[in-house]
């Protein structure tokens, strides 16, 4: 994980390059933090731009939020648990056909895809908290800022989620 | 000790994130992608915009046009607007009717059946975590359009109510009692599961019944219906992930999932085209692998091939059938090495060989990234829909391959502001005139909704010839240094310089042999050449010249002084260069013309001697014969002067000829002159003969250069004139199947005769000078 400070320091040095080093670093992350989301390449990088412009069309005050990387993920956790949204990204993507993640990456292992289809199988709050902490590292309080949360109801969302992915996975429970 | 769980989770999430690194973040400008998405409509008008489509407040239609032409009013934001009401361009249409009560509706296909245009797709409430539901616009024109009440559509109750059920795709079947709807799509479960669906509806979309394609995981996205029966694509679920498949039905009702041959390499099929008895997908796959699919039967697939396929990447979104018979398809293809994306027109007879529709090659005009997602025909050509540096763009091309921009908008202008996005998806002709398709997306939610755009039919739609059935046939044409192969159906002729090629005047120059062009070549030397490899022609042997064997796949070789009586020897050949029959003395003083079954039929100084080469033994004699033509067991001839044709059966085996008739005589009809001699085809199937007429009756025509062109019917007799005095006397070819006949007009084009329809067109295929004329499929 994180540790916090590096989280403040890393977060201010984003804000200050601006919106283009902003998306370079955060763009492959942020499209990971989709897929684990939704399993569709096309629709993560949809998403992803997604978000991202939703970024750049408000850098100005989302570029001095203290974590705009945050701000991102929120927007981009919450478009990717839309079955809607999910639905007609597919249908933008296979309007633009757009394959070029397809080509260029490697399928997951049977492990991990089975990993993921198991945290989308989740309601949507607890497949958001287990896509933040599996996929990206991140902290209880990273995640409940993330979700628009008290840190609180984060780890609850979490252990309801640790538990019923042991369930499905058939490996030991959360202790 | 670490929990399990976290073990399994953080080597997910390691394999992610290695992944994840892999991704160029600026691939194919992806960072421009977003600007573009983000910055769009609120930044300027592009200044190459011609039309744009807004909404105002209160959802009346305004037109946005910045070349200052035509009525104009200041619009909202101080754009130039052009009142709704002109009727010169494209108009949105559908208002709120694809709304749902919460805002959120999306569009996937749509029909036309008995003059109700249907719309299918989905609805998502309030475009969160409701259920999304499959629903069902109607429209009497295209222009005013309803919903169809959601307890018409069987949405399958309890079985999918936890699920995102949408219709993707609907085609009309044509059938006794009135036309049958057909709907496809599938519904996806929270744990990703997907199950296809069907529905059909016979009351031309009010109502709709569910079936379930079958027990296997999968979805559909597109369906075609042609005469041989319906076709439903997209992909099943697969051990190793989704597959590319298809399920095929003779009612919509009743479904079967076609064993996946030749989809093994393909991962979803995503539209399909019937056109005649083929059928023609569209297909995602990985690397360079074609993107175009052809079958016959909607079960066993094979990878189309483009003949002059661009370098790249092809994504080609939607396939459509052309007004010719022939397929369409359009999409984009990204260039190796390079950024962005081009766009692209390809056009096929018959689904199995494509080429580019465009002139110049690849010349799709735009300022950007273009993607063309849909494509038809109208009155003056083909229109195309699409997206071009973020903008949806109508692009089109009234002689169907020089194209231009005719309409452009940056965007949709949402009621709630000009913070909105839209693309063109889908095009159809409809009773109103032409339907474009899309989506807006709008904030402050940016879901996508449906939209729809008009363009006004203009009178030129009354009275229009239905459309030829496609050919599905290639000619191979030659003349002294080039050979040409050129696509009928998609009228686009293609030429090769050959040095061994050659002039002179053989009795043949050019013939199809099995799948194998033989031509006649320099010396007087036989070639064969691949028509789908037509640069490396090889040497089938040494000659003076040849003749087609009454065997589909050889050639006679005859070798000795061409035009004399001396010394002629020859030898029959396969095109793969077997010799089957060894080295033979044609009897002295006369000239092999000609093959049939029963043998070679010489030309001598009494007239015409049917020669068995393997007995060395005269089998007919025909006092007085001039050659017409020979093709099986059947030979043309007539007599000096050769105004009486007869079509005599030789030997024993089968012909075109009643059973009680060995020789049909055939006058030349009236106010014709005579037949031509050396100047008839027989059909490969022994039914039909083409023979060229003098147009010696006709006192103005230039006696030697006018002819007609003239079909008999063998079984029955029957003269059929196809042209009084258009087409040079010869050559002419038939299709291997014998229905189509072909033959180079005096005016540039090329005649098409379909014996089965009884029908005559002539195609703008430009083959200039042709001596020798084929056809392979």
């Amino acid at each position: 994980m994180l540790a916090d400070k590096e989280e403040t320091s890393e977060s201010a040095a984003l804000s200050a390059r601006g919106f283009e080093a902003f998306y370079a670093e955060q763009v492959r992350a942020v499209t990971g933090l989709a897929y684990a989301l939704t399993g569709s390449w096309p629709a993560a990088e949809d998403l992803a731009q997604e978000a991202f412009a939703r970024a750049y069309r408000d850098w100005r005050r989302v570029g001095a939020f203290h974590r705009p990387d945050s701000w991102v993920r929120t927007v981009t956790v919450n478009l990717a648990t839309s079955r809607w949204r999910r639905i007609t990204a597919e249908g933008r993507a296979l309007a633009r056909l757009d394959r070029r993640h397809r080509d260029v990456v490697e399928p997951l292992d049977p492990d991990g895809e089975a990993f993921w289809r198991a945290v989308r199988r989740l309601p949507r709050r607890q497949a958001q908290a287990a896509a933040l902490r599996y996929a990206e590292d991140r902290s209880l309080a990273a995640i409940a800022e993330i979700m628009g949360c008290a840190e609180g109801t984060a780890k609850a969302h979490l252990h309801a989620a640790r538990t019923r992915l042991a369930e499905l996975l058939h490996v030991g429970g959360p202790r | 000790m670490t929990d399990p769980l976290d073990a399994l989770g953080a080597r997910a999430g390691a394999q992610l994130r290695q992944r994840t690194d892999a991704i160029d973040t600026d691939e194919h400008g992806a960072l421009a992608g977003v600007r573009r998405r983000a910055a769009r409509p609120s930044g300027a008008v592009t200044a190459a915009a011609v039309l744009l489509l807004v909404f105002s407040v209160v959802g009346v239609a305004w037109l946005v046009r910045v070349d200052g032409a035509g009525p104009v009013d200041a619009g909202r934001d101080g754009r130039t607007v052009l009142g709704a009401g002109a009727d010169d361009g494209w108009e949105s249409v559908a208002g709120d009717a694809f709304r749902s009560t919460e805002g959120v509706g999306t569009v996937r296909g749509v029909e036309v059946a008995e003059g109700t245009v249907v719309a299918v797709g989905g609805d998502a409430g309030n475009g969160h975590d409701g259920t999304v539901r499959p629903s069902v616009w109607r429209s009497a024109d295209g222009r005013e359009w309803e919903r169809v009440d959601a307890d018409r559509i069987d949405d399958g109750g309890e079985a999918f109510a936890a699920a995102a059920a949408l219709m993707t795709d609907v085609t009309v079947v044509v059938r006794e009692g009135g036309p049958r709807l057909v709907a496809v799509g599938h519904a996806t479960f929270l744990s990703d599961r997907r199950v296809p669906l069907a529905w059909v509806s016979d009351d031309l979309g009010a109502s709709w019944a569910l079936v379930e394609p079958g027990d296997v995981a999968g979805r559909l996205e597109a369906v075609g219906a042609s005469r041989a029966g319906i076709v439903a694509v997209g992909s099943a679920e697969a051990e190793d992930g989704a597959v590319g498949a298809s399920w095929v039905s003779s009612d919509g009702e009743r479904w079967e999932r076609a064993t996946p041959a030749g989809l093994a390499d393909t991962d979803l099929l995503i539209s399909i085209a019937a056109a005649g008895e083929r059928y023609t997908a569209t297909a995602i796959v990985g690397g360079e692998e074609p993107a175009l699919w052809t079958s016959s039967d909607g079960r066993s697939w094979q990878p189309a091939r483009v003949r002059d396929r661009p370098a790249g990447r092809l994504f080609l979104s939607r396939v459509t059938a052309a007004d010719d018979g022939g397929f369409l398809a359009v999409g984009a293809v990204e260039p190796p090495g390079g950024t962005g994306a081009d766009g692209l027109v390809l056009r096929s007879g018959n689904g199995r060989t494509w080429r580019q529709a465009a002139d110049p090659v690849g010349a799709i005009p735009g300022d950007g990234v273009q993607r063309l997602h849909d494509i038809t025909a109208d009155d003056d050509g083909l229109v195309a829909v699409g997206v071009d540096d973020g903008d949806p763009v109508v692009w089109e091309a009234r002689d169907g391959r020089a194209w231009e921009v005719a309409a452009r908008g940056d965007g949709l202008l949402a009621e709630s502001g000009p913070d909105a996005t839209a693309a063109m998806n889908r095009l159809l002709r409809v009773p109103a005139g032409l339907l474009a398709i899309g989506s807006v997306t709008e904030p402050p939610e940016h879901l996508d909704r449906a939209v729809a755009w008009l363009r006004p039919a203009g009178e030129r739609t009354a009275g229009r010839m239905p459309p030829p059935d496609p050919t599905g046939l290639r000619l191979v044409a030659s003349s002294d240094t080039q050979l040409t192969i050129a696509d009928v159906d998609a009228a686009i002729a293609e030429s090769f310089d050959l040095d061994e090629l050659s002039g002179g005047d053989p009795a043949f120059r050019l013939a199809r042999r099995g799948n194998a062009i033989v031509f006649y070549g320099t010396g007087g030397d036989t070639y064969v050449v691949d028509p789908d490899g037509p640069e490396q022609p090889r040497k089938l042997g040494d000659s003076t010249y040849f003749l087609p064997s009454a065997d589909d796949d050889r050639v006679w070789l005859v070798d000795g002084a061409a035009g004399s009586s001396a010394e002629n020897r020859l030898r029959e050949v396969t095109v793969d260069g077997e010799e089957t029959v060894g080295s033979r003395d044609v009897p002295g003083g006369a000239i092999p013309t000609g093959a049939v079954s029963g043998g070679i039929v010489l030309s001598t100084a009494e007239g015409l001697d049917v020669w068995d080469p393997a007995a060395d033994d005269v089998v007919a004699r025909l006092p007085g014969g001039q050659f017409v033509a020979a093709g099986g067991s059947l030979l043309a001839w007539c007599e000096n002067p050769c105004a009486t044709l007869h079509a005599t059966a030789i030997g024993s085996g089968d012909t075109g000829l009643p059973s009680d008739v060995d020789d049909r005589v055939l006058e030349a009809p009236d106010g014709a002159g005579e037949w031509v001699p050396h100047r008839g085809e027989f059909a490969p199937d022994g039914r039909h003969l083409a023979v060229a007429l003098t147009a010696a009756a006709d006192p103005f025509a230039s006696p030697g250069t006018d002819y007609g062109l003239a079909v008999i019917d063998v079984t029955s007799g029957d003269v059929r004139v196809l042209d009084e005095a258009g087409v040079p006397p010869g050559p002419f070819a038939w299709s291997p199947d014998g229905r189509w006949l072909f033959a180079p007009t005096a005016g540039g084009g090329v005649l098409v005769h379909d014996t089965e329809r009884d029908r005559t067109d002539v195609r703008a295929l430009e083959l200039r000078t042709v001596h020798g004329l084929a056809t392979v499929e």
